[in-house]
């Protein structure tokens, strides 16, 4: 007995001249294998058949009856009529046909639901695929055409195995023999499709010659990769405008919460900048910054659902990221796509008929390294007596002898508190999501499930987040296909209430006395506070800040679900109809005890308890009516879209907060002091939006498309606009006179224009609109508490404001060469916005609480220049890969309101209270602004000959600072600011290194910022010196006549010169190069895993990875990273009032399937 | 064809359904708030409206915090408590003339004209008002008093400002500078107007309520200020005798609360909306230890108490009395510890016993009185407990105007017109008070006169927020240093326009 297990080697010969019309080819050889499991379930079929001198014909007839199979074969090679007798008594089909069909010489496979039979010997060249009913009508012993017999082999001549050969428009086909050979019956005229996955299609019409070769070419990375560019993808090769795209393995890499952070450094032109403890959403910016008053957050996508709340969708299960930069790709978002679109597309599953498990975990650790040098206790009283002129009371006796509380051994004296060790801690991170996929021709589907959990390196600072997700849809019929995704995740935060601002937390860890210890048993709550009068400061322990005080918890639930049905008229056009729906209810809960922590500052103690429970429910509709056409007429290939949108979204805001007298009561249940508001908004977009795409010849490409949006934020009559946007591209490789050259794989030209809207929702609802501010506010007339309700309007509407639209124009080259294994990318571009929505100051004069109106008035312009580089290689079993992208942005105000010169900010009391940046037409958005310093004052008479450095006060003296008479007017006043450079980056730039070697995988990641400049507000903590509290140790450089030879000015109390003031001395700097992630991982041999495991697992993985390794930097700061600590400003970027630093994480894990 | 007819019925089914549901969702309006047509029709709704100026002038960017710093920091009574004064507020005590970027200076600027601009919206609504004639018209009176009170504070400390009188309503209606006079003109004009409307008090629910001897008293302070010292007279005449200093001195600042002890003894019994109050601004402790630092009186939960205790009082110790106020006492004039605490004074506290006060206890400069060099503190404000821990805001009611006040205001009258033997009388009701009781003077001359009401403002209405306006009067009148050395010299007379003004109202300059 002698039966064939299928394998690639084994290719089945069958037919000869003639016997062409049988089959049908639905799969290639990656097929055959998948269905090795099914064969034998087939073959296990029970048979039970009596048949006496039967025509082979006859018997296959009846066991195709019985069996619920078919048979395939060719009648001329069995021999068909040939009577034979068989007995089978509840035996399995498999052994059946062994014995019948052993002694006829033929061999039998299985191909899904159908037997193939050949003759022996036949089994070199084709064979027969599964065939459809419709044609088997056709005569199996028809013949006609002739034979044609070649050779496949690949670009070193060497054969190809399994390659596909079909004969174009029929349902012939066969596969390479383990000699690369084929056979196939075909008629002159025709065309044989010889194709295999990695090599580039190879289309040959049948001539006279009867036996042919064929060399393929490797198919060239990337030219078949395929970009979502909205409402539906598109060749890579054919895209005109700027779309760069991330894979899922890539954003993987790091462990973090938030698909933002994830995109940090991996695409030119997007720069993400964290912004904050560990958790915290980064800044993210797509060319640069469009807006002065609004974020200029880019729009997120998750397939096909504009969304927020990010953070709380798994990054494991992304496919991948396409980033729609230029106007010409991010137009077909119209009225949301100023900056930029983000499109995330989650992952499917395969139509392979086979299930994937995966299992993908890791954990690790983070810590930050990074601190400061301050004070201690000794130096400490060195300063006290240098700036006050006198000691602390608290470290002079008898408190100096005192205990740190009662029954304490430890004295003040003896206290040595290093706060920033106290502050942070080792974080801990870990995730874990599993997997599940699979399908077939009908189904497919994508399952997981996730959780992530890290704890922070500051206190209370943590994140956990569990989600789930299915992902699938079917095919009804061939018409029909009906799919849905369901996303539900669960992200619970626990968050440092203090941990923006100006006094912030870790401003308070600067701030803190070392005299100080942090806890104190005897206190309610035990922490301990500062006395001001006799610690001569008033800082707030901030770690009981961050946990007694001031922790909050943000726990988030969302649902993202969407359904659609897709209905395919014809292989050109479809309709489909999706409806979404994306629900994130959101409980922000903060319980403040009542505590006393034995200090004596505001906020050394409260007697009662406040609760604040502000809940967010946030449910957005979504229904997408799109209908595609998709044809080639020769040349000339068209695709087009038209899409109806409407996309809603109704908040409804929850706000509760009071008071209890006992920290046994959670909840506002008969609290005192209530407090509740509701608040209800509400928008919707509605959408036209209409897409074509031509190429002739796949040569030259043209795109065009527009949307006209309606958007319920605006006044009446202002509601609509329409965004328009074109591009054009010529693929200069695919013209003849580029095959000469053989270096060039791909060479494209590309240019666009656009036009976009910012994303009227961030004004609010209708931001147009006033409304009278009814009971806001009590007059507690005759002292009675609720007496006096007050009413007033809040400010000024705008009944002409309109959509913000920025014109966006973008030239692109992408350059393969030496087969692509070297990439560039070049970008170009210039965006303009003319009638740019600012929030103009209002003069206080006209009295209105809310003192700026939104006015379309403003004018900007961003240009920039973008490159990306890659290059893969391979040396025998060592293979590398490098890539690097490059991003220019300059950046100018061109226009402001009429009556605003400029817009300032930044001013704060604490950091010397005046602005920091300055906006004013000509320079790049919020530039900084302040004095310039010439040295320090060395003695009196410098004091008196130079221009008095602050109008009417004599409080200037040597040890001061020099400030600069940019006016000359002999007073250094507001006029004699300058602009001192900007937060923008001159350039970023990330470069990626991947290398494999046998089992063994590499990958580092660079990223940097290069030009840009950075307030170091926190110096203005450590050594500014304008109020008294624990500084840096630089105060001790001070200058005094008897330590001339520093640029630290003296210490002073109050600083009656301003040598804190917002000047050049606190700009720095601020480019870096930081080694992002660097992993190593390792894969255990499939075949040595197959064996331990017995086939259970399918793959392995482990790895070890960290982040944050190495920075290079000159910056003082904890962290050059600088984003926006100023949650109510958006013009107050790069200013450091002391941000968390980049905490240095190490991980290991591992990925695994089943 | 055919069978494609029912996927075109699918198709246009559920489209169909789609854009029937739409269109109509672009008209979105505000649910959460009336809208400014709707509303400010009837006289409870005007009310309202009069309420929210009453709002802004308790709020932290007037009454509650930086009004009585730009007065107290440039009146020559208080001095700086120490390193932890911030440098806005200690640069209005040190410097002639602040930046026009003075945040403490901006926040009243800002402030004076949020009331007025809702002023004018109350004006401009009234006349639309017929449900309660009365009632409107009284507001009229209020709005009008609380219009003038905003204005004179600006035209005092600023001379030429612009003048709105319609509320704003387009982001170009800028209005350039007045002159003064012009000002000066329309807070006469409100104040008259306020006198017609206004009751003479109110009943106790709507105590704290402008009254027609407010606006009487208003009106010769602002008569005064503008040199009119014959139309002061005859305003603060409409006054006399309509109101009476208290008994003790001390109850024009004890508040509305009941202080005990642990033990259930009162320690003290407020004495608010007495006798010798002619306007006062309203502020309650609701014990929270919060603040409104929102500067803007909104939030219908946000505290409504006065941060004063805390500024002035030993924890924060930002502001101390000055060596000039410290000395302008006479030996024993009990005024002088009821507005000075010092160095072993005994302090309420909370328990039974009296605390003894103590340098370290004290996060404050020293002051120097006679050649005493010691820490001293303002009792004058501060609440009635011992508070050396944490923060604690006050419900001390600030008075705008006192009986006392308008004393000295006619003195000061009688001495400029008319005979100093009346101003004499005047100056002596207010020393003869019972708890006061200091000997009385007999100025001989005009300007002996004009120097003991000058001394007797100092120590009657110490940081009370009036010596800022006297000194820029009579520096006016050149009486620096002819009857008295000028306590702040070379001080600029008017404040810089603010910066916010200058940088967005592009017809101030």
């Amino acid at each position: 007995m002698k039966k064939f297990k299928f394998s690639s080697q084994l290719i089945y010969r069958f037919m000869r001249i003639g016997l062409m019309p049988l089959m049908l080819i639905t799969a290639f050889t990656g097929t055959l294998y998948a269905n090795h499991v099914k064969g034998q379930e087939v073959l296990n079929r029970k048979i039970s058949l009596v048949a006496e001198q039967k025509e082979v014909k006859a018997i296959l007839s009846q066991l195709s009856k019985i069996a619920d199979i078919k048979f395939v074969y060719s009648a001329q090679r069995i021999p068909c009529r040939q009577k034979v007798s068989l007995r089978a008594r509840d035996e399995s089909l498999g052994s059946v046909l062994d014995g019948f069909l052993e002694p006829l010489d033929i061999l039998y496979y299985v191909s899904g639901e159908q037997i193939v039979l050949m003759r022996k010997g036949d089994d070199n060249g084709e064979f027969i695929l599964p065939v459809k009913e419709s044609d088997k009508a056709v005569n199996p012993e028809f013949s006609a055409a002739k034979v044609i017999t070649g050779k496949v082999t690949n670009e070193a001549g060497d054969p190809l195995v399994g390659v596909s050969v079909i004969v174009k428009g029929t349902a012939r086909g066969t596969t390479t023999n383990a000699a690369g050979v084929f056979s196939i019956s075909a008629e002159p005229g025709e065309t044989l499709d010889i194709s295999i996955i990695g090599y580039k299609l190879n289309s040959i019409k049948i001539g006279d010659a009867s036996t042919l070769s064929i060399q393929l070419q490797p198919e060239i990375a990337g030219l078949n990769e395929i970009v979502v560019v909205g409402y539906g993808t598109q060749k890579r090769t054919l895209v005109t405008g700027a779309v760069s795209s991330v894979s899922g393995k890539t954003l993987n890499e790091i462990p973090v919460i938030s698909i933002s952070q994830a995109l940090q450094g991996r695409v030119p032109g997007v720069q993400v900048t964290s912004n904050g403890s560990p958790g915290t959403d980064p800044i993210v910016r797509i060319r640069g910054i469009s807006s002065i008053t609004y974020a200029s957050n880019p729009l997120f996508i998750v397939d096909g659902f504009p969304t927020g709340n990010l953070a709380t969708i798994d990054t494991k299960d992304i496919e991948s990221v396409d980033v729609l930069k230029d106007a010409s790709a991010a137009a077909i978002y119209g009225s949301r796509a100023t900056n930029g679109v983000i499109m995330i597309t989650t992952k499917k599953g395969r139509r392979d008929s086979k299930m994937r498990v995966s299992l993908d975990s890791y954990f690790g650790t983070q810590n930050i390294t990074k601190r400061l040098d301050l004070l201690n206790t000794d130096q400490f009283k060195q300063y006290a007596i240098a700036y006050r002129g006198s000691q602390v009371p608290r470290l002079l006796p008898p408190y100096i002898d005192q205990p740190v509380n009662t029954g304490a051994a430890q004295t003040y004296g003896q206290t040595n508190t290093n706060w920033q060790d106290a502050y942070f801690k080792k974080g801990s991170m870990t995730g874990h999501n599993i997997g599940l996929s699979g399908g077939n021709d009908i189904s497919r589907f994508y399952a997981s499930a996730g959780f992530t959990d890290q704890k922070g390196t500051t206190p209370t600072v943590a994140y956990r987040r569990y989600n789930f997700r299915i992902n699938s849809d079917h095919n009804i019929g061939k018409i029909f296909t009906f799919g849905e995704n369901l996303y539900a995740a669960y992200g619970d935060q626990a968050y440092d209430n203090n941990e923006t601002g100006s006094r912030s937390n870790l401003v308070n860890v600067i701030r803190m006395m070392p005299h100080m210890p942090v806890y104190d048993p005897t206190s309610n709550g035990g922490f301990r506070g500062v006395n001001s009068t006799l610690d001569g400061g008033d800082p707030t322990n901030p770690l009981e800040d961050a946990i007694l005080k001031n922790p909050g918890r943000r726990t988030t639930a969302k649902i993202l679900g969407t359904a659609f049905l897709e209905i395919n008229f014809t292989k050109w056009l479809k309709f489909r109809s999706t409806f979404g729906v994306d629900y994130a209810n959101a409980l922000d809960y903060r319980f403040s005890p009542i505590f006393n922590d034995n200090g004596a500052i505001a906020g050394s103690s409260a007697t009662l308890a406040t609760i604040t429970n502000n809940r967010n429910v946030s449910t957005v509709l979504l229904y997408t009516e799109q209908l595609s056409f998709d044809r080639t007429f020769g040349n000339h290939h068209v695709n087009a879209i038209a899409v109806y949108e409407q996309q809603s979204q109704n908040t409804r805001q929850e706000n509760a907060s009071g008071n209890q007298a006992s920290n046994d009561l959670k909840t506002l249940n008969n609290a005192s002091n209530i407090s509740a508001q509701t608040l209800l908004g509400e928008n919707t977009l509605l959408s036209y939006v209409g897409r074509v795409n031509y190429d002739f010849k796949g040569r030259y490409l043209l795109s065009g498309a527009i949307r006209r949006d309606g958007l319920s934020v605006w006044a009446p009559g202002k509601k609509w606009a329409t965004f328009p946007s074109g591009s054009i591209g010529w693929r200069i490789d695919q013209e003849q006179f580029m095959s000469q050259i053989k270096g060039i794989s791909e060479l494209k030209l590309r240019a666009g224009y656009g036009v976009t809207g910012l994303n009227g929702t961030v004004l609010g609802n209708t931001p147009w609109l006033v409304s009278v501010n009814a009971n806001s506010a009590y007059y507690p007339f005759n002292n009675a508490t609720s007496a006096g309700a007050s009413s007033s309007i809040p400010g000024l509407g705008n009944q002409d404001l309109n959509w913000e639209k920025t014109k966006q124009f973008n030239i692109g080259l992408d350059l393969g060469l030496l087969r692509n294994k070297f990439t560039v990318s070049l970008e170009y571009y210039q965006r303009k916005t003319d009638n740019l929505i600012l929030s103009v100051p209002l003069p206080p004069s006209f009295g209105y609480i809310n003192t700026t109106v939104p006015q379309n008035v403003a004018s900007m312009q961003n240009n920039g220049f973008e490159a990306q580089l890659g290059y893969s290689g391979k040396a025998g079993e060592f293979k590398w890969n490098a890539s690097a992208n490059l991003s220019i942005i300059t950046n100018q105000v061109t226009r402001l309101a009429d009556g605003v010169t400029n817009i300032e900010a930044g001013t704060d009391a604490d950091y010397g209270n005046n602005s920091i940046t300055n906006t004013a037409v000509g320079q790049a958005v919020q530039s900084f602004y302040g004095w310039q310093t010439e040295g320090i004052f060395q003695n009196a008479a410098e004091v008196a000959s130079h221009a008095t450095q602050v109008a009417g006060v004599a409080g200037t003296a040597a040890g001061d600072l020099k400030f600069k008479d940019i006016d000359k007017n002999g007073v250094i006043d507001n006029k004699d600011r300058v602009f001192l450079g900007s937060f923008i980056p001159k350039f970023t730039y990330a470069f990626n290194l991947g290398a494999n070697y046998k089992n063994f995988d590499l990958g580092v990641f660079f990223q940097g910022v290069s030009g840009n400049k950075i307030y170091n507000a926190t110096r203005v903590i450590t050594e500014g010196m304008i109020r008294f509290f624990n500084s840096g140790t630089q105060v001790l450089d001070a200058w005094t006549p008897a330590h001339t030879n520093t640029n630290i000015p003296r210490a002073i109390l109050s600083d009656p010169n301003g040598n804190a003031r917002t000047s050049n001395r606190f700009i720095e700097d601020g480019s870096y190069l930081r080694m992002k992630n660097i992993m190593l991982g390792y894969t255990i041999p499939g075949a040595s895993l197959q064996k331990m495991t017995k086939g259970v697992v399918k793959s392995f993985r482990i790895y070890l990875s960290a982040q944050n390794l190495v920075t290079f930097t000159n910056y003082t700061g904890y962290d050059p990273e600088v984003g926006n600590r100023t949650p109510s400003s958006n013009l107050t970027n790069g200013i450091d009032f002391a941000v968390y630093p980049q905490p240095k994480a190490f991980q290991a894990g591992i990925q695994a399937t089943f | 064809m055919k069978k494609h007819i029912y996927k075109l019925m699918i198709t246009v089914l559920l489209i169909f359904i789609s854009i029937l549901s739409c269109n109509k969702k672009l008209d979105v309006l505000d649910k959460n708030n009336p809208t400014t047509e709707s509303y400010f029709k009837t006289a409870a709704e005007l009310q309202n409206g009069v309420n929210s100026i009453y709002s802004i002038l308790r709020g932290g960017g007037l009454v509650a915090r930086e009004w009585f710093f730009t007065h107290d920091m440039r009146g020559g009574e208080c001095a700086s408590g120490g390193a932890q004064l911030e440098a806005p507020r200690a640069e209005l005590l040190k410097q002639p003339m602040p930046a026009p970027s003075n945040s403490v200076m901006s926040s009243v600027w800002t402030g004076t004209y949020e009331m007025i601009n809702r002023a004018n919206l109350v004006l401009n609504k009234a006349p639309g008002v017929t449900d309660n004639a009365s009632l409107r018209d009284r507001l009229v009176g209020e709005t009008k008093f609380l219009r003038a009170w905003a204005y004179f504070e600006l035209v005092a400390q600023w001379g030429d400002v612009p003048v709105y009188t319609e509320p704003v309503n387009s982001a170009t209606g800028f209005k350039g500078k007045s002159p003064a006079a012009d000002v000066y003109a329309l807070i006469i004009a409100d104040l008259t107007d306020a006198v017609a409307k206004l009751p003479a008090s109110y009943s106790p629910a709507d105590n704290g309520r402008a009254t027609k001897g407010a606006a009487d008293a208003m009106l010769g302070k602002v008569q005064m200020q503008k040199g009119d010292y014959a139309a002061a007279k005859a305003a603060l005449l409409q006054v006399y005798g309509k109101y009476a200093l208290v008994d003790n001195y001390q109850w024009n600042f004890d508040g509305d609360i009941v202080a005990e002890d642990g033990n259930g003894t009162v320690l003290t019994v407020g004495h608010e909306f007495n006798a010798e109050s002619i306007f006062e601004i309203v502020f309650v402790d609701r014990k929270d230890n919060n603040f409104n630092w929102g500067y803007n009186g909104e939030g219908s939960t946000s505290p409504l108490a006065s941060v004063r205790c805390q500024e002035y009082g030993i924890t924060w110790g930002n502001v101390i009395p000055s060596d000039h106020l410290l000395n302008e006492f006479e030996p024993n004039d009990p005024r002088y510890k009821f507005t000075i605490y010092e160095e072993g004074d005994q302090i309420l506290t909370q328990t039974a016993t009296p605390k003894t006060l103590v340098a370290a206890d004290m996060n404050i400069a020293t002051s120097i009185k006679g050649a005493v060099v010691m820490k001293r503190f303002f009792r004058k404000y501060n609440i009635y407990d011992y508070l050396n821990s944490g923060f604690h805001t006050s419900g001390l009611n600030q008075r705008i105007i006192r009986y006392a006040d308008v004393l000295l205001l006619l003195a000061e009258c009688e001495a400029e017109t008319g005979t100093v033997a009346q101003a004499t009388s005047y100056i002596n009701e207010v020393r003869k008070r019972p708890s006061v009781n200091m000997p009385l003077v007999a100025p001989a001359n005009k300007n002996d006169a004009l120097k003991a009401i000058m001394h007797e403002r100092t120590v009657e209405l110490g940081a009370e927020e009036v010596s800022s306006f006297d000194l820029l009067r009579w520096r006016k009148k050149g009486y620096f240093p002819s009857i008295i050395a000028d306590p702040v010299p070379n001080q600029a007379a008017l404040f810089p326009i603010p910066a916010s003004e200058t940088s967005t109202n592009p017809l101030v300059k």
